[in-house]
């Protein structure tokens, strides 16, 4: 069930009134862990299962670790977590590319290998989920969390619907100490938990969806006659698209949560506004990435081992962060080019001295402005091998982009598309560099109710006439 | 427009405790339905009426309503002429049965009849609307309706939620006809895209009444014509003995239908005109229709013999206008009856 649905509009009011019935607290955290089961079995029922055994293992794992008397116990259960939901992950999700590269490293040796097609269903979600319940388990290894005593508040921590899919990757620490309160709906949280609802469905079905879908789409689908304007143009809008599909998602996510009165972890800080990749990395997916820096990153050793081990370290980190993404070499590319990105900021951060070149939160001047550009620019040379369908595709774009290409420069795209792309890329990167230090709720606030009203008026009505394709969360494959 | 909330429930409470919720989404929700009212009176005064959008969900809905009425359901199948050209009211008010409209756009119906007749849960009878083409041309294997015969017993539950929620509101919303979605109004106004007019609104049954009066016909019949021409060009007519074979897989559809106590009735819809005439000459009746209509066991009824059948003009060549297609039903059920047919 996605969001912009009218079966998410019938299931969440639904869902709504009976989690401000009269009933027992205990009771109405049962009804939303059923509820997310439901949510989830809209895709595909069989794959509640796949959720069952991810929530059991770690909850078994999480008890048993903390009751272990010697570390080779310990280290047993957290091999068995890691196990299961890598092991889910490794078979849903990398089966198929794992063993379409065995053939072709069978096929450099001469050896022909044709196995049957294996036909995988990939679980939709299943990247967050694993991580979100492994995380639990990883807490109580390090010593940062006990077991829950709880099940159904594990179980709902792992299932939560309104960010069970795509995120935001919520850590147990976060989640579980709201499950203790009852949580009720007030004016307040209903009232700022649909105004985020609305405002992400604007940003998935507006802008991402029909505005610059079908510019990405025309650009993408058409790589070989694509011009220098074309592949700008396409790629500005891919980023525009990712951003607000995801950053959509993330936003109807936290607005849902906030509806049933929890608070979810902030996902998206004006990325577009980061000065530098690991700005960058602090703004975009914040709940994978600080996942990644804790669970992969540091126990790798962080940069606590010397200059060319974090370099390693970095490099290892994006490169699995990459492939994450999607089973796929254009994906560990596109992890590989932003852990590069990284090596060579913090190489030039460490032979330049650091007080010319720190980026304070308060500078919003000129200069950190031109470097945000140029960090902008090279994040969306990586969104190139994001999107394309293939790396042959990938490097013909990039070629276009530099000017190698013999098309005219518009032979793409009409050039109403490209003022479109541009006014709203440029507005994108204005909005982002002024709101980079500042909450949106704080800029909500500023805005007098009447002005509150006509801009979310306009947002529902809006929402209401476009239609056309429905298309998925692009996040939805990971 | 990223959200970002903070982590602590302390500041957020007090933070929102002081605004005016009630007066936002009040005034939120009176505005929106003005606007959404307005936008709807707009379209509603320039001519636009609600319709459906037509997609293999809404299909599926249909193709499960005919195993569940059992052998009280008549299936009518075929392609847009009988979708248009057959009206389940009268058909209706005829015999009393009322008939579900399972024909796809543009597609054969043989993959239906085919489904229809393999399903043991489907003990009805059909209706078979056969264009010459469907009968006589080997280029007609990439129809959806072989894809939507495949799809539709896997159709999810929230699929079904959705489709009915989706019909509920198209049904009484015209602006939410795909014709006019912004993206297509940006194309009327940049490109000059012309905006198309709803004549032929798919209902929740998902019949058509086309009204012709309503649209530049001329236009519309010069269009119909150079698709027929494509069609006629790109036509691969059967050999003797492929047109045999379909006549027989045809005759096993049939029979199996039958053995489950249904019946099965073709009817060849009528046309006018040049689309008339390039059907006769591409798909010729002598060659195709006739061989065909002796080897059936039911009856397959040519509306050219029937008076009451053929007595009726097709403006764009191809299909009734909707205020035809009462009477040619009407005519229809009494030219079966006059035959002493009856559906079980």
């Amino acid at each position: 069930m996605v969001f912009n649905s009218l079966t998410f509009v019938l299931f969440f009011t639904v869902v709504l009134t009976l989690h401000s019935l009269p009933l027992s607290w205990r009771a109405r955290k049962a009804i939303l862990w059923q509820a997310s089961y439901l949510f989830y079995a809209a895709w595909n029922p069989p794959f509640v299962i796949l959720l069952w055994v991810s929530t059991l293992a770690d909850w078994l794992a999480g008890q048993r670790l903390h009751r272990a008397q010697t570390p080779i116990a310990r280290k047993f259960w957290l091999v068995f977590s890691l196990t299961v939901n890598l092991g889910l992950l490794g078979f849903f999700k990398y089966g198929t590319f794992l063993l379409e590269n065995f053939v072709a490293l069978l096929g450099m040796l001469n050896i022909a290998f044709q196995p049957a097609a294996p036909d995988i269903v990939l679980p939709v979600g299943i990247s967050f989920y694993t991580f979100q319940s492994m995380s639990y388990t990883l807490d109580i290894y390090k010593g940062k969390l006990r077991p829950w005593p709880s099940f159904v508040d594990f179980a709902l921590y792992v299932t939560f619907f309104p960010q069970l899919v795509a995120g935001p990757i919520v850590r147990a620490v976060d989640f579980l100490p709201q499950l203790k309160r009852p949580r009720r709906i007030d004016a307040n949280t209903l009232g700022w938990g649909l105004t985020l609802l609305t405002l992400g469905l604007f940003q998935k079905v507006i802008l991402a969806d029909s505005v610059l879908a079908p510019v990405v789409e025309r650009v993408y689908g058409a790589v070989p006659a694509a011009g220098l304007g074309d592949a700008w143009i396409g790629t500005l809008a891919f980023s525009g698209q990712i951003f607000f599909d995801f950053a959509g998602y993330s936003t109807c996510a936290i607005g849902a949560a906030r509806c049933l009165g929890f608070t979810l972890t902030e996902n998206f800080r004006y990325p577009y506004a980061a000065v530098g990749f690991t700005d960058f990395w602090r703004r975009w997916h914040m709940s994978l990435s600080s996942w990644l820096r804790d669970y992969l990153y540091i126990p790798l050793g962080g940069n606590r081992k010397g200059a060319g081990r974090t370099y390693v370290n970095l490099m290892v980190t994006m490169l699995l962060g990459g492939l994450w993404h999607g089973a796929a070499w254009r994906f560990v590319i596109w992890g590989g080019l932003h852990g590069l990105f990284l090596a060579i900021e913090r190489w030039i951060k460490n032979i330049r001295p650091v007080s010319r070149h720190r980026t304070s939160p308060q500078d919003t001047g000129w200069r950190h402005f031109g470097l945000a550009l140029p960090t902008y620019l090279a994040i969306c040379l990586t969104w190139v091998f994001f999107r394309a369908a293939d790396f042959q595709s990938a490097w013909t774009l990039i070629g276009a982009m530099f000017g190698f290409s013999a098309n005219a420069h518009l032979a793409v795209l009409p050039v109403a598309h490209c003022g479109l792309v541009l006014g709203i890329t440029i507005l994108l990167l204005t909005g982002h560099w002024m709101m980079r230090e500042r909450g949106f709720e704080a800029l909500w606030r500023c805005v007098p109710w009447r002005v509150q009203a006509v801009a979310l008026a306009g947002t529902l009505a809006a929402l209401a006439f476009v239609q056309g394709e429905n298309r998925a969360f692009i996040y939805f494959q990971f | 427009m990223p959200s970002s909330t903070s982590n602590s429930d302390q500041t957020t409470k007090s933070q929102w405790l002081t605004s005016p919720w009630g007066r936002v989404w009040l005034a939120t929700l009176t505005l929106t339905l003005g606007m959404v009212l307005g936008w709807e009176g707009y379209w509603r005064y320039k001519g636009y009426v609600p319709t459906i959008k037509d997609d293999w969900d809404m299909w599926a809905a249909v193709r499960r309503q005919a195993n569940r009425e059992g052998a009280q359901a008549v299936a009518l199948i075929g392609a847009s002429r009988i979708q248009l050209g057959l009206h389940p009211d009268a058909f209706e008010a005829a015999t009393g049965i009322r008939p579900l409209m399972l024909a796809i756009d543009g597609s054969s119906p043989l993959p239906i009849l085919a489904d229809l007749a393999a399903d043991p849960r489907f003990t009805g009878s059909v209706i078979c609307s056969l264009l010459p083409q469907w009968l006589a041309d080997g280029n007609t294997t990439t129809s959806r309706a072989h894809k939507w015969t495949r799809k539709y017993r896997k159709q999810r539950w929230s699929s079904r939620v959705e489709t009915q929620l989706r019909v509920w509101i198209q049904k009484i919303a015209a602006f939410r006809y795909p014709g006019l979605a912004p993206q297509r109004l940006w194309a009327h106004w940049t490109d000059g895209q012309p905006l198309k007019k709803v004549y032929a609104p798919m209902r929740p049954d998902r019949f058509r009444p086309a009204d012709y009066g309503a649209i530049d016909i001329a236009g519309l019949q010069a269009a119909r014509i150079q698709r027929q021409r494509q069609l006629v060009a790109k036509a691969q007519p059967l050999d003797a003995v492929s047109f045999q074979a379909r006549v027989d897989e045809i005759n096993i559809r049939v029979r199996q239908i039958e053995a489950k106590g249904g019946r099965v009735v073709f009817i060849r819809m009528p046309s006018t005109g040049v689309i008339r005439e390039l059907e006769k000459t591409t798909w010729p009746r002598r060659r195709y229709w006739d061989p065909f209509a002796e080897q059936m066991p039911g009856p397959a009824i040519h509306f050219a013999d029937v008076p009451g059948l053929r007595q009726f003009d097709c403006p764009d060549g191809s299909h009734l206008d909707v205020r035809d297609a009462g009477p040619f039903t009407r005519n229809f059920v009494a030219h079966l009856q006059k035959n002493d047919f009856r559906f079980p």
